[in-house]
């Protein structure tokens, strides 16, 4: 159900099945590139455990790991969190515009 | 009974927003954009990069966009500057000479005796070049006339952390220190075709272009595609991007790296350089054939979504000779269904305009602030009535009935006949008043007199117009110039 559930598009199978809590499968963790999901664990030193999730992106499933000599200098995590804070707020923005439209076409129903 | 002849000819008429519809999509996709995580395999990564910038006669800009690079934050022994002189005739030797005294061994200076030989030859004989020293492990090719902000590079290079990322393309930016009216409807322009619409296409996994002013390609990606850019089309950055794609690699747009470039500032500068961009289109429409709605062979680039996006761009004027062969058809032989899907039309047109407008803005709040007026009047004044008759037509005509059959405005009146067939027709009519205009820029007697029109014609048809002449020019052969873009130095000076 799961590997099912990943094949969907842009993401979203991942978080369906994260949120019905459907079991993952067990990985080996391997050395790969960074994780931006913010705990503790991805941004500790050098020594700090792998962690390992299974990602679903499009065609391809490929494994989230941080590598232990992966260290990101201060200047590097703001400059990360700042982008990520403005990739999230679009949503917000846009969807104040749709609700300004919406309230524009409800006029123009009610006033036809 | 249902009529299929009047079902079709609705259909056609609504496709006049098919443009505006899929941008919408992409909008939505634009804010979902997080949702795909973009960050999520980045690391802190600062490779050696070869920065190729290919010149041809670029001495008036070349200086200052070396200057910039060499200015970013990014560690000074990972970057080197490769200028591929293409045979420049100005200054261009000179400004060089200065750069590579002042940078040491970080500029070099490759010069082609024999050049104009287009953009794509003069990468491939950078490349040439850079290969010979085994030093690099990503290539970046930008314009000679781009400013770079500080952490352009870096902001891109972070993604080559995830080994599947090919190629990274920045946010180009419209940057005229004093813009005039054509610089600011195309950089309204670029935050709909760049920051928006390749969000978007990030989403999909799948992007139509690397944009030719910034691309950074992994080494083996570059490699697997044989080393070379492709000659032989106008698109030479799009055809790249397919490639990379279909070799198995991703590619990625970072819209927090930025880079501004100086555009054109008059409409018959911008109709050289987007009738080229718009045969380059139609070159790698029929390149890539093979590809669209082709999931399984192509993966994310075969999908419906990105054929979707691309086709409403290489179809949009089919689009506007469809609608106003359905509104044409309706109105002479069933006229209260023509006024109907006339005015679902402008409604649907009004609804997604406003969307995709204000998203626009408030997505680069900095350049909207430089270019809402241009937003708005994006698809002329002629359409913005249009637009405001679809939304609010019902209500005007039944609140103002009268009024408007005293000043002959509605009823029966000949006038109204003939006012109504010039709205059926003036989806297609504006791409003839576009060209018309760039006619009159070319003719230079009456300056005054070409800002008004565009605003009255609108940008959007313009962009149609272009797409027309792009057609023409590949049906007809004609011969693949690169007509250069004269650029001055006007893009403005960073602070950050």
């Amino acid at each position: 159900m799961r590997s099912g559930l990943l094949r969907l598009p842009g993401g979203f199978g991942y978080r369906i099945a994260r949120a019905l809590k459907v079991e993952k499968p067990v990985l080996r963790p391997i050395a790969g590139a960074a994780s931006d999901n913010g705990s503790a664990s991805d941004n500790g030193p050098a020594s700090a455990p792998l962690t390992v999730e299974l990602e679903g992106e499009g065609r391809s499933k490929r494994l989230r790991v941080r590598a232990a000599g992966d260290i990101w200098s201060q200047d590097f995590r703001d400059e990360l969190a700042k982008d990520r804070r403005f990739e999230a707020s679009l949503v917000w923005r846009e969807l104040a515009i749709l609700a300004f439209i919406a309230v524009i076409l409800a006029a123009r129903t009610i006033a036809g | 009974m249902i009529n299929i002849v009047n079902i079709v000819l609705v259909a056609m008429v609504l496709s006049g927003a098919t443009v505006l519809v899929v941008g919408c999509y992409q909008f939505f996709l634009a804010g979902l954009h997080i949702w795909r995580r973009p960050y999520i395999r980045v690391s802190e990564l600062y490779p050696r990069v070869a920065v190729i910038i290919p010149a041809w006669n670029e001495g008036a800009v070349l200086g200052r966009t070396i200057d910039y690079v060499m200015k970013m934050h990014y560690p000074e022994e990972q970057v080197r500057v490769y200028v591929v002189d293409d045979g420049s005739t100005d200054q261009t030797r000179e400004v060089l000479a200065e750069s590579t005294e002042r940078y040491g061994g970080r500029v070099i200076h490759l010069r082609r005796e024999q050049g104009g030989g287009g953009k794509a030859d003069a990468i491939n004989y950078g490349l040439d070049k850079i290969r010979e020293d085994d030093w690099y492990e990503a290539i970046l090719i930008i314009d000679a006339d781009v400013l770079l902000t500080r952490t352009a590079l870096r902001r891109m290079s972070r993604h080559l952390g995830d080994l599947q990322i090919g190629g990274v393309t920045a946010y180009i930016k419209e940057g005229t220190a004093h813009p005039n009216y054509v610089n600011r409807f195309v950089a309204f322009e670029y935050i709909t075709a760049q920051a928006a619409a390749r969000r978007a296409q990030n989403m999909l996994a799948a992007q139509a272009c690397l944009a030719g002013g910034a691309q950074l390609i992994r080494r083996d990606a570059l490699e697997k595609i044989g080393g070379y850019i492709q000659t032989g089309t106008l698109a030479e950055d799009t055809v790249t991007t397919f490639r990379i794609q279909l070799a198995g690699f991703d590619v990625r747009f970072e819209g927090n790296s930025i880079v501004l470039a100086e555009e054109p500032n008059s409409i018959a500068a911008l109709w050289k350089q987007r009738v080229r961009w718009a045969r380059g289109n139609v070159q790698v429409s029929r390149l890539y054939r093979g590809v669209w709605l082709r999931r399984l062979k192509a993966g994310p680039l075969g999908g419906p979504s990105f054929a979707a996006i691309w086709g409403s761009v290489v179809f949009m004027p089919v689009f506007m000779l469809m609608a106003t062969t359905g509104l044409l058809t309706l109105f002479f032989t069933d006229r209260a269904l023509s006024i109907s899907a006339f005015t679902a039309l402008w409604a649907l047109t009004g609804g997604t305009f406003l969307f995709v407008t204000l998203s626009s803005l408030f997505m680069d709040t900095e350049t909207g602030k430089r270019c809402w007026r241009e937003a708005f009047f994006f698809p002329g004044a002629i359409n913005l009535t249009l637009i405001l008759f679809g939304l609010f037509g019902p209500i005007i005509t039944t609140v103002f009935a009268q009024q408007l059959i005293d000043i002959g405005l509605a009823g029966g009146e000949p006038a109204v006949k003939y006012m109504l067939l010039f709205a059926d027709c003036w989806l297609t009519l504006s791409i003839l008043a576009a060209w018309l205009l760039k006619r009159l820029d070319e003719w230079g007697r009456v300056p005054w007199l070409v800002r008004p029109l565009l605003y009255l014609v609108g940008y959007g048809p313009l962009l149609c117009a272009f797409t027309v002449a792009g057609y023409v020019a590949e049906l007809r052969g004609s011969d693949q110039v690169w007509e250069k873009t004269e650029k001055v130095g006007a893009v403005k000076e960073l602070t950050t």
